[in-house]
């Protein structure tokens, strides 16, 4: 490739190549941690997929989803049955039917079928729901995940009920999370530059305008939610990777508030907004978390206050919608000023 | 029999529903805001009545209401005032904030787990109509709603701010500009919000003898179900969609055949996905809503 086509390329590219740089460099500082803090840097690394994910659907469309977090139980459930240890299994469920009983796949395998099951599950249920726009958008994708999580809750031979289904091997290290969600950001950035990613965006700008261009919305929003609903499922799948054991309750109104709150502080119309967010919660979550477990500093010391890391979360994401409504990167991308006309 | 029992517990359901997407359907009227932390209004009122359970039960409600009308000025003024006229998403997503904030001040005052309030513990028993069986709660809870209901319908209709509020729904600028004050409209609104709440805390802690900080997540997610459904805006869809769901809930607990009952609340939350797709802008949609270019 001759130099200035290389440039050319590396101007183009150049969002997802900083952005995946911060994230090496988070990963990398924080191997000199302990392994549960490790873990925990891992854990977030997810939630940054899963908010990656996310924001492949909303941020591109423009229609509010509080329903993502069904396609990510049902890769973490998907991903689970097929990792957890055949011994296990048979006396964890042992009225699991004997095909997947006696499966055990290898993890990554495993974690790709995960995301799988999510998109496919997108792929049936979705068309009908991308007529709608708004709120009834928002409702009816909150109605999703309602179902979902009442069916996996109930259906107590294939996911053991609301008790936890344990026994998933630790197979997620913090290199293996950042792999995922360096792929899945260089992926996010081509599809919204494809000519259905711009359309898409177009569409979110003005709805009737892109109509009248003749774009059809239904069509290209529902694309855009079964690779959002492959990478969190991916991320689901990822997620009972990194804890061992999930349960309905891992993926309900907690978790899809913690990764809105990632979206919108980053700013929703942009991949670097999901991906700057997601890290500033984590990290203030973080900070929060040690003063919610109550710590003794030597100079100062805090009691427990079960509550406050969210209370935090919450008071700093109020305070974002309320004084910086477009998030912290105003809905553009990360790029060296001026080489980018 | 049986069926007889069923009709009661659906419109009690669904009285108490209605309740909770009264309060809800009138914010959005006023301010295109689904208030997602209507639901925590109904928490606070719960942790007011566990409070002050031991005084005379007039000074207690009394209190109640005080509290739950603050708290609803008090998230309209620090909050919602901000984000007026912001675009649906971020008005629900403020909501949506608010809400686990409130929620977390009160896992840090009072702790996650479950508090005892044994708020009319004479509500609870039954009485025999006809070899039916009624738990009082039911009936009070019915007759409470309409009665409320009722009352909300003359307000809207027959007084001045109810006449302003609609006028508000209607069209804010306009409304402005013939003379009816947004700063008196909106916080009134929040108020009668309030006082809702309060009173869907009654019953919804009357039944249960307990609360806890998560107790106004499900009345809000109804509430918040009901009002788009409903017809965003129409206070009479709300209502209607409100009864509705209650009639379904009960309608497939007792209809579904072992086994299937107890994904009641999927089949309820499937149907609600399928009356969107049928009818995207609710069934008794307002005139007024929906997109114009």
């Amino acid at each position: 490739m001759p130099p200035r086509r290389l440039a050319q390329e590396l101007r183009t590219w150049q969002t997802p190549v900083w952005l995946a740089l911060i994230l090496l460099v988070i990963v990398v500082l924080s191997g000199s941690g302990s392994s549960a803090f490790e873990a925990r840097v891992t854990t977030q690394m997810i939630l940054l997929i899963v908010v990656v994910g996310i924001y492949s659907f909303i941020g591109t469309s423009g229609v509010v989803s509080f329903g993502h977090i069904s396609f990510m139980a049902i890769g973490a459930y998907a991903g689970a049955l097929l990792t957890v240890p055949h011994t296990m299994k048979r006396f964890l469920l042992p009225d699991l039917p004997d095909l997947i009983q006696a499966t055990e796949i290898a993890p990554p395998l495993a974690t790709l079928i995960g995301g799988g099951a999510a998109a496919l599950f997108a792929a049936v249920v979705g068309f009908p729901l991308m007529r709608l726009s708004g709120l009834a958008a928002a409702i009816a994708m909150f109605a999703l995940l309602l179902v979902v999580n009442t069916v996996i809750g109930e259906t107590e031979s294939v996911t053991r009920g609301y008790k936890s289904l344990s026994g998933i091997p630790f197979f997620v290290t913090p290199f293996g999370a950042l792999a995922w969600a360096v792929a899945f950001i260089f992926a996010v950035f081509w599809f919204q530059n494809t000519r259905y990613g711009l359309r898409l965006r177009a569409s979110r700008e003005d709805e009737f305008g892109a109509r009248a261009a003749g774009v059809s919305i239904a069509a290209h929003r529902y694309l855009a939610l079964i690779l959002s609903a492959f990478i969190v499922g991916v991320g689901g799948a990822l997620y009972g990777g990194v804890l061992g054991s999930i349960s309905p309750k891992s993926f309900f109104i907690e978790i899809t508030f913690t990764t809105i709150v990632m979206l919108v502080l980053g700013g929703m119309h942009s991949l670097s907004g999901a991906v700057v967010g997601a890290i500033v919660i984590s990290a203030f979550a973080e900070v929060l978390r040690v003063v919610e477990r109550g710590a003794d500093l030597g100079f100062l010391a805090f009691d427990a206050l079960p509550g406050l890391q969210l209370l935090g979360t919450s008071a700093l994401g109020l305070i974002f919608v309320l004084f910086r409504p477009r998030g912290l990167t105003l809905g553009r991308e990360i790029v060296i000023p001026g080489s980018v006309r | 029999m049986n069926v007889a029992q069923d009709i009661i517990n659906a419109l009690s359901l669904g009285g108490l529903f209605a309740l909770a997407a009264l309060g809800i359907a009138l914010i959005f009227g006023v301010m295109r805001l689904i208030n997602f932390a209507h639901g925590e209004l109904i928490m606070a009122g719960g942790y007011s009545l566990w409070l002050f359970q031991a005084l005379p039960w007039p000074l207690m409600l009394a209190l109640t209401a005080v509290i739950v009308g603050a708290l609803a000025i008090l998230m309209e003024r620090a909050a919602f005032r901000l984000v007026r006229g912001a675009p649906a998403a971020t008005l629900l997503v403020t909501s949506f904030f608010v809400s686990s904030l409130f929620q977390n001040t009160a896992i840090i005052s009072f702790g996650s787990r479950s508090r005892q309030a044994a708020i009319f513990p004479e509500l609870l028993d039954n009485i025999g109509v006809g070899g039916m069986n009624i738990v009082i709660v039911d009936l009070v809870t019915l007759l409470t709603s309409l009665a409320i209901l009722t009352g909300m319908a003359l307000l809207l209709t027959r007084t001045l701010i109810g006449l302003q509020i609609r006028a508000a729904s209607e069209n804010f600028t306009t409304a402005r500009l013939l003379g009816v004050r947004g700063n008196r409209v909106i916080p009134v609104a929040f108020l009668i919000s309030g006082f809702l709440g309060g009173i869907a805390a009654i019953f919804l802690i009357a039944r249960t003898g307990s609360v806890h900080p998560q107790v106004g997540l499900f009345p809000a997610v109804i509430g918040f179900i009901a009002t788009v459904v409903g017809g965003m805006g129409s206070l009479v869809g709300a209502v209607a969609a409100a009864f509705l769901l209650g009639g379904l809930t009960v309608g497939l607990q007792s209809g579904l055949p072992l086994g299937v009952a107890e994904y009641r609340d999927a089949f309820v939350f499937g149907t609600v996905m399928l009356l969107l797709i049928w009818r995207p802008r609710g069934l008794l949609p307002t005139k007024l809503e929906g997109d114009r270019v």
